[in-house]
């Protein structure tokens, strides 16, 4: 067949059966980060953006050892962090400077997730 | 903070950062510093301490398959070396890691694996995979693929995707090291048959929440895809890509998958 006609046909028989993946749940909102909301080892990517202001940096994705640390981060859909009881970024800025509402804040979530 | 403060800002801070690279043999140039001698000495090693323990360890997590080669003491020389070779250009750690694939190369200490730069390309390839933007190919897309010349047009690769040739198999050496039960005599035969591989990477649809997928393309796929890196059109890239390309089966694949952003209008280069 010639390349212009496979092309063109290849195009409709794929609009046709409607091939063109829906997209998923998971990206169908923007997404944002969640500080305090990731379980130890599900964070997405940890401190890596605060350097060490936030945290004792570790590595980064799924490295984090401690339950909803509020330095370490994971990406949920807009509007869902505070349904979640995470932080946004200014917030978990301000927890940090106070390590003892850090580990209220942790044991608060582990409850709430228990 | 006013412009004025920003910049005062701005250049202490890169002051900073040139004396915690300095020469060690001499004391680091930085008026910003209030102590001196040893204690100055002291606060300035401690950065670079620091500095480099983070970057250890997000070298460690971008690039799983070199680590595992090299093993955690031959990977950490590797990360001190690189870290004082090709000081971080940006301000975050997720990029740290973007020039130590062609820092390898450079090393001749690892001459006796000419592979691994390679494999820490596809390492730093998926890394960058996982974050990036999902495809925004549409129905649009697809109407203007049916309805105008292909010559004049070209298909754009989604970011959420990348492709590295490569003259070694770097694929199989990869899926190698996230098998726990890997046929290694296989992975050593096919380094001895010297025959290279082409990889695809792709994060499905770009959802963030989906495990990024590897896979070595078949030449007359690699050609394709390679043409359509390149930004030919769509008839050159079919042109590129010979017999033997199936291109119908790859688009029904491209889309289920979220391989393409969209169709642009070809622009010779």
């Amino acid at each position: 067949m010639d390349k212009r006609r496979l092309i063109a046909a290849t195009s409709v028989s794929l609009l046709a059966l409607g091939i063109l993946a829906a997209p998923p749940a998971s990206r169908a909102a923007a997404l944002e980060k969640c500080f305090g909301a990731a379980k130890a080892g599900e964070n997405a990517c940890a401190g890596v953006h605060h350097c060490a202001a936030l945290s004792d940096l570790h590595g980064c994705k799924g490295s984090s050892k401690v339950n909803y640390d509020p330095a370490d981060f994971r990406l949920v859909p807009d509007s869902t962090c505070a349904k979640l009881g995470g932080l946004d970024e200014q917030q978990a800025k301000a927890l940090l400077k106070h390590p003892r509402a850090v580990h209220a804040f942790e044991a608060q979530m582990q409850k709430r997730n228990s | 903070m006013s412009a004025a403060t920003h910049t005062t800002e701005l250049e202490r801070q890169q002051r900073l950062i040139a004396a915690i690279f300095a020469p060690q043999m001499e004391p680091a140039a930085c008026p910003d510093v209030l102590q001196d001698g040893a204690r100055r000495e002291a606060g300035l090693a401690a950065y670079r301490g620091n500095g480099l323990a983070h970057a250890r360890n997000a070298l460690r997590a971008q690039f799983p398959t070199v680590l595992a080669m090299l093993g955690n003491d031959a990977f950490d020389v590797l990360s001190a070396r690189y870290w004082r070779a090709r000081p971080p250009r940006r301000g975050d750690l997720a990029w740290v890691g973007e020039e130590l694939p062609a820092y390898i190369a450079t090393v001749d200490s690892l001459d006796a694996w000419p592979w691994l730069a390679d494999c820490a390309r596809l390492d730093w390839a998926i890394w960058q995979t996982a974050g990036a933007a999902p495809p925004r190919m549409t129905h649009a897309d697809l109407q203007r693929l049916a309805a105008e010349d292909p010559a004049g047009l070209s298909l754009r690769l989604a970011g959420c995707t990348a492709y590295i040739p490569s003259a070694w198999p770097i694929v199989t050496i990869h899926l190698a090291h996230q098998d726990e039960a890997a046929d290694w005599s296989m992975v050593r035969q096919a380094i001895l048959d010297g025959g290279g591989q082409t990889a695809w990477v792709w994060r499905p649809q770009g959802d963030a929440a989906a495990e990024v997928r590897t896979i070595a393309l078949e030449d007359a796929a690699a050609r394709w895809v390679a043409a359509l890196a390149a930004g030919e059109s769509i008839v050159g890239a079919l042109d590129a890509a010979g017999e033997g390309f199936d291109f119908a089966a790859w688009m029904q694949k491209a889309l289920a998958e979220g391989w393409l952003d969209g169709v642009a209008a070809f622009a010779p280069r």
